[in-house]
């Protein structure tokens, strides 16, 4: 009898392997003001900050959860310690980072790719930066690349306070609100007018505390006629208890400036994923959203771009892959406001092993948007019936000049394209193999080299079985 | 005095986002009573009554429709004698619903094809110009093994008329749903379908038009549910907006565990000629079976630049060729609807609709 093609599942061997915890303080499980008040004493925030935390603190407890997507029960905030701060402080030098810590990142493969290929890296662990450095040559262009808070108390404070959860406003969703209430955490990235970046700059979360949540806060502004590509990466080890992770990415892309933001995202199975990405694109500015999704027990992430200026565009490529107990609801937004605007969503997701992987999206062109052009395509691979794959796209159009395509797939492994390639000599094991490789390849081809192999990494495929 | 009420219908099967506004449609001050029955010819009701054993048809109660539970409401105010048609071999019927001013009518309608029959029903709502009400008229039918059945669905009322549309249908093995709806009237429609393809091979054929101008408002939910093993469905849904019209599509295709084989496609090309127009479109794909085919496209949009510029190439100004593009894809659904005085009706409402359009342009 023949035996399905076995996609196994993403390797985590090496995500999973946990650090004794060794905190230097971790705040008591659960939310209220007083939590949050300690947080802010801490982290020794600003007065304006303070407040902000309180009034954030008071949308999370006004909003309800979301009715319409995967189910969150299993995460109660009364069991997540939403400040956990590791026994050492924030250097430049990887010598002087804690042993542990050092050598858990060293397995990810941090500082090698900082070396190789990175123009400056920042590694958070649990809720604050342990190690955060750029390249002279880059610092010297007038590049800042800081964690939040040296941004938020230093000569950068005047533009994190403009800035600042004013493009994700507290009242969006309950889990904006309660970032809002005990973020931490994260960087502020500042490209100057003109300046190319060369090479990324990469910043790598790692939650190893169990029952914690991770708040960080990304804060990028790419000025007039810049460009830089920025990597984010996130994994932690498995627990039995859930992790929350409800992050926030605030991108600024000035304009005819461009932004290429890319993630992979490999959070472990007990993991709420619960994110918040959004980008304003002024005249001529260009955003790419480059995104992997292979962690987390259930994610929420819809990447949105607001196409501000006239002839702004977004790319968003992405793929989703969801095996055993994982049901991952991601997808992209993008806003139409400019003229000549113009967006493209490609996306490919993968359900397995009863995985459930769901693409949502949301196309709106408001009247302004004159000759927008957008198109969505996206397909999905069925592997076998004890999985689902939704797809939930919406277009919401609202000028007669504007033109938008959309199409999704949803299917199987196709007999025709395996009996193509068995007739060209290839084994129906290494036909089937193919297709499901090629299936990611919009996604490993946006990605670095060094990055790309490590998607394929996480996606290995192995055939067994005898055939016909 | 009671006070009217609010319906809440055309849920999306899997809701998303609530500040988009799609998860479901709510059919505002409905009056709770002084419904009336519309009137057919009484000459089908007479030629149809106790044609069936009762039991078939008191298992219609069982269908789902797509605009959902609460359109229950108004049958249990109205209380309609209801609607019964069986074919026999193969059966053709033209239901005109003649609709009053200021009358609030409901008309409940059960169509049922036996074993390798086909049953062909045109539905009819009119008005006159100037009237105004509420037409609702709930359809549901039975294709048995082999059977066809038929429904073409004309929305030709008044543009003050508020105009509710539901419609349930299962399908046995090998049997057919084929439904073509067309709206043009109506200054609010809600309309939904759910096909519920229970037998292996079976199938629904479903074909929408729509012209809305004005502050026309056009809501619609599409369901084909997937139950039995290579069961297809094919949902085309096309039409024109013009002025302040709001049309929303919800179509979806659900691939529950089991319906290996299946194979769904749904398509939905919109010409947007007005500054003012809201277009929704919400084409869901949902799969718990792996062994399918599901696809879904939209286009949206004005015709493209080369369209324009061969019809600019023939003497056609812009306007003129929007104008025509919009007829011609009406025009192909009217000649679908398979019956020559209905089809000249069609035409000649939509000529009536289009040269308004005309006269604005």
């Amino acid at each position: 009898m023949k035996e399905r093609t076995y996609v196994d599942d993403v390797d985590r061997s090496v995500y999973d392997i946990k650090d004794e915890e060794n905190d230097a303080y971790r705040i008591k499980s659960g939310l209220d003001a007083s939590i949050v008040e300690k947080i802010s004493k801490e982290k020794n925030d600003p007065v304006w900050m303070q407040n902000f935390r309180l009034q954030s603190l008071q949308i999370y407890n006004e909003l309800k959860v979301p009715n319409w997507g995967p189910p969150i029960d299993g995460l109660n905030m009364d069991d997540i310690a939403t400040y956990v701060r590791p026994n050492t402080r924030m250097t430049a030098k990887w010598s002087e980072v804690p042993e542990d810590i050092k050598n858990t990142f060293e397995r990810l493969g941090i500082p090698q790719a900082e070396r190789k290929s990175l123009a400056g890296v920042g590694a958070q662990y649990d809720s604050e930066l342990v190690y955060h450095n750029v390249r002279e040559e880059v610092a010297s262009q007038g590049v800042v690349y800081t964690d939040m808070e040296s941004a938020l108390k230093g000569e950068y404070a005047d533009m994190v306070k403009k800035y600042f959860m004013k493009l994700v406003r507290p009242n969006d969703h309950k889990f904006a609100a309660l970032h809002g209430a005990v973020w931490s955490g994260g960087s502020f990235v500042y490209v100057p007018p003109g300046v190319s970046v060369e090479i990324p700059l990469q910043s790598y979360f790692r939650l190893n505390a169990p029952g914690a949540g991770q708040f960080e806060h990304t804060l990028i502004i790419v000025d007039e006629g810049a460009d830089l590509h920025f990597i984010e990466g996130c994994s932690a080890p498995k627990y039995n208890i859930a992790n929350l992770h409800a992050g926030c990415v605030e991108l600024f892309v000035k304009k005819n400036a461009r932004l290429r933001y890319s993630t992979i995202e490999n959070w472990s199975k007990n993991m709420y994923n619960l994110n918040t990405k959004r980008a304003l694109v002024e005249d001529g500015g260009t955003m790419e959203w480059v995104s992997g999704s292979f962690g987390s027990h259930v994610s929420y992430l819809y990447p949105m771009t607001i196409l501000k200026g006239d002839r702004s565009r977004m790319e968003f490529t992405g793929i989703t892959f969801a095996g055993k107990g994982q049901n991952l609801d991601t997808g992209a937004k993008v806003v139409h406001i400019g003229k000549e605007t113009s967006s493209f969503m490609n996306t490919r997701s993968i359900s397995k092993d009863g995985g459930i992987s769901t693409f949502r999206s949301s196309v709106v062109v408001n009247k302004s948007a004159e000759n927008a052009k957008s198109a969505v395509s996206c397909q999905s691979l069925m592997l076998d019936s004890k999985s689902r794959s939704d797809t939930i796209p919406v277009m919401d159009i609202r000028t007669p000049r504007a033109d938008i395509g959309h199409e999704a797939k949803i299917g199987r492994i196709s007999d025709e394209a395996v009996f193509y390639l068995m007739s060209r000599g290839l084994s129906e094991e290494d036909a089937r193999a193919m297709i499901v490789s090629g299936f990611a390849d919009n996604v490993s081809k946006e990605l670095p080299l060094e990055y790309a192999v490590e998607m394929n990494n996480l996606i290995q495929l192995e055939m067994k079985g005898s055939i016909g | 005095m009671v006070d009217n009420k609010d319906l809440t219908v055309n849920f999306l099967p899997s809701p998303t986002w609530n500040r988009l506004g799609v998860n479901r449609a709510k059919i505002r001050n409905i009056p709770v009573d002084g419904w009336n029955s519309i009137s057919v010819q009484k000459e089908i009701i007479e030629k149809y009554t106790n044609n069936s054993d009762p039991e078939i048809w008191d298992s219609f109660a069982n269908i789902q429709t797509g605009m959902g539970e609460e359109i229950d409401e108004i049958s249990k105010i109205s209380q309609p004698e209801k609607i019964r048609i069986s074919a026999d071999k193969t059966k053709s019927e033209k239901l005109f619903f003649n609709c009053k001013n200021g009358e609030n009518a409901f008309a409940d309608v059960e169509l049922y094809a036996p074993e390798n029959t086909e049953l062909t029903v045109f539905m009819t709502m009119q008005s006159a110009w100037n009237a105004n009400g509420i037409c609702a008229v709930r359809t549901k039918f039975k294709a048995e093994k082999g059977a066809k059945i038929r429904l073409v669905q004309l929305n030709l009322l008044s543009q003050s008329f508020r105009f509710i549309n539901d419609v349930g249908a299962e399908c046995e093995d090998n049997a057919t749903a084929e439904i073509l709806q067309l709206f043009i009237g109506g200054n609010e429609t809600y309309t939904g379908t759910k096909a519920t393809l229970l037998g292996r091979q079976s199938n629904l054929d479903l074909n929408v038009g729509y012209y809305c101008k004005d502050e026309q408002l056009l809501d619609m939910n599409y369901v084909a549910e997937h139950i039995g093993k290579k069961t297809v469905s094919s949902m085309n849904a096309g039409g024109v907006l013009r002025d302040k019209a709001h049309k929303l599509f919800r179509g979806t295709i659900d691939f529950p565990l089991g319906s290996s084989g299946a194979k769904g496609d749904e398509n939905e090309d919109v010409l947007i000629l007005g500054e003012d127009v809201i277009n929704q479109t919400v084409p869901l794909i949902l799969c718990a079976e792996e062994d399918v085919e599901g696809n879904h496209g939209a286009s949206i949009g004005r015709p493209s630049d080369d369209v324009l510029f061969y019809l600019a190439s023939r003497g056609l100004d812009e306007e003129e060729a929007c104008n025509l593009m919009a007829r011609a894809k009406l025009d192909a659904l009217c000649s679908k609807i398979g019956d020559e005085e209905l089809e000249t009706l069609a035409k000649s409402c939509l000529e009536e609709v289009t040269g308004y359009a005309n006269e604005k342009l």
